[in-house]
């Protein structure tokens, strides 16, 4: 192990082995999680955290007065490894602690690696994935969930990401892990028999995390962001295992990396809001979109039509176009038309009004949106009368156009969104009091 | 030029409720703050010490006394580090520049004598 003080001279070569990887601690700790609950059972998930988390802890203990090992993952899975060992062997009271099932026997073949490189960690992930995503949970559960033993974030963090207070997340996953002991969740890939099905809820949890990234309704944007980058970051895990290598799953990947290719370039330096029309097209992600399109590619290996496969293709067109002018917005309608006969959700319903707009002019927009004024899940939804102003506005009834972005203002407590709102309004009320 | 020893105690080592990504950032406030000195030629050496395991030998009435091993304490120093600075002032402005200090630990700080 290379010392921090033994050379005077910096060895450049062994000072970028050494450093780093974003997030390493993070998703090493959802690695580790995973491997060991494989052992222990899912009925020992807690004490699995409380093993990993001290195995961390080492790494801060000692690397501040050595040098981060060449192979940081792998350092940690031998402190795990070591410390699990230890355990076993020595106190009596951790093996009261064990539900009964481990003999001396499987003592001796714990673990089976020797090292990061040669253990299936995905194995161990996909499973850990279906089980934060066990079908007596709630959504929100399973979001939760997920995060906290695959991806390794705290409690706390989660609570930040989700605007809820500490105590709250931390009960909630408490709660969480005592009904799975309950159910006597089995950790395992789900047979063949359920695998579609328990597929479709692992896909629904990862879309959600990454609409939540994604639309950040308030609050710091930062570690929501982060949610976006976690949720591609699972679903690259789902998509590489032999059970996720399917059409549905490749649809869903490209929609987020397609997605996240904006990320930032959806706001200026102070955080106020930029419309796609708008955007600097040269700062999207490239290596995002070239991705996204690979993936999209491999979607449609098949003839499956999946509500994934039409927003990939949505996001696709937008991401290939050179302007928003010369936007492909006839293969966009048609694309909302197919997807609303699958998910006629508001988002849906809105976003192909505005497709309609762009085809056919504002005034046709307008007669779409119009019906769904009286859409019961819409009627607080700040883009719909957001939607209207920049319609009127387009048609130049600027009246309208302001009444409407005041009526937006009062359904958003987004700080960025409200800015931007306020801007349109005041440049409305500008046009109104000007000669035409 | 002198040499200081930077005696260890507490800061974010000893807090238990970290989250995985922020034992990472700590572990990299460090590396900056260590690679930093070596860059300069001011890192002489550093070194962890065992938790646990320290004791107490006294005599007491003519008699050899072991107390301890102490349990770990916010207050038991964790490691040290051997520096080079020209001067005390220096030595200060270094040590207030370490993790420990931001992370609410403390650094006992000494000149090695010549």
């Amino acid at each position: 192990m290379p010392s921090l003080t033994s050379s005077p001279s910096p060895n450049r070569r062994r000072e970028s082995v050494s450093e780093l990887v974003d997030h390493l601690f993070r998703h090493k700790a959802g690695q580790m999680i995973s491997a060991l609950t494989r052992y222990f059972g899912v009925e020992n998930l807690e004490l699995v955290e409380d093993i990993v988390q001290e195995s961390l802890l080492k790494a801060l203990q000692q690397w501040p007065y050595r040098s981060i090992p060449e192979n940081p993952g792998g350092w940690l899975w031998q402190t795990a490894k070591n410390h699990t060992l230890d355990m076993l062997r020595r106190e009596a009271r951790f093996q009261k602690r064990l539900q009964g099932q481990i003999g001396p026997v499987e003592m001796e073949q714990f673990p089976a690696a020797e090292d990061t490189s040669d253990y299936p960690f995905e194995d161990d992930q996909l499973s850990m994935m279906f089980i934060g995503c066990h079908p007596t949970l709630s959504r929100e559960v399973q979001i939760a969930l997920v995060l906290n033993t695959v991806s390794g974030f705290s409690a706390g963090e989660i609570a930040r990401a989700f605007l809820v207070p500490e105590a709250t997340m931390a009960q909630r996953l408490v709660r969480a892990k005592n009904k799975l002991r309950a159910e006597g969740a089995q950790f395992e890939i789900p047979p063949t028999s359920e695998l579609t099905e328990r597929l479709d809820v692992v896909m629904n949890v990862l879309y959600l995390l990454f609409n939540e990234g994604y639309d950040a309704h308030a609050g710091e944007s930062l570690v929501r962001q982060e949610l976006c980058f976690e949720a591609i970051h699972l679903c690259q895990l789902v998509a590489t295992h032999p059970v996720g290598q399917i059409p549905r799953v490749h649809a869903l990947l490209a929609l987020m990396l397609l997605q996240s290719s904006r990320l930032n370039a959806r706001t200026d330096a102070d955080g106020n809001v930029i419309l796609l029309a708008d955007q600097n097209r040269s700062a999207w992600d490239r290596e995002m979109i070239h991705a996204g399109l690979h993936h999209l590619a491999l979607s449609a290996e098949g003839d499956e039509l999946s509500e994934y496969h039409l927003q990939a293709g949505i996001a696709a067109r937008h991401a290939v176009a050179k302007s928003d002018e010369s936007t492909d917005w006839v293969g966009i309608l048609n694309d909302y038309k197919a997807l609303l006969e699958i998910t006629p959700s508001h988002v849906v319903l809105l976003n192909h009004a505005v497709a309609i707009a762009r085809v056919y002019g504002p005034e046709a927009g307008l007669n779409e949106l119009a019906k769904l004024k009286d859409h019961a899940s819409l009627r607080k939804y700040h883009l719909l009368p957001a939607t209207f102003g920049e319609l009127y506005e387009r048609s130049r009834d600027y009246q309208r156009a302001a009444q409407s972005y005041r009526e937006a203002l009062l359904l958003t407590s987004n700080e960025a969104e409200q800015r931007f709102l306020q801007k349109k309004l005041r440049a409305s009320q500008m046009l109104l009091g000007s000669p035409q | 030029m002198s040499q200081f020893m930077l005696f260890i105690r507490g800061g974010s080592a000893s807090s238990e409720h970290l989250s995985p990504q922020q034992i990472q950032e700590a572990i990299e406030r460090y590396r900056a703050w260590a690679q930093k000195l070596r860059a300069q030629g001011k890192l002489v050496s550093a070194e962890k010490l065992k938790d646990n395991e320290g004791m107490l030998l006294s005599t007491r009435n003519g008699q050899i006394v072991v107390d301890g091993p102490f349990a770990e304490t916010k207050e038991t120093i964790g490691g040290y580090f051997i520096i080079n600075a020209e001067n005390l002032a220096e030595a200060i402005e270094i040590t207030k520049e370490s993790p420990t200090l931001s992370e609410g630990g403390m650094v006992e700080l000494r000149e090695i004598e010549d």
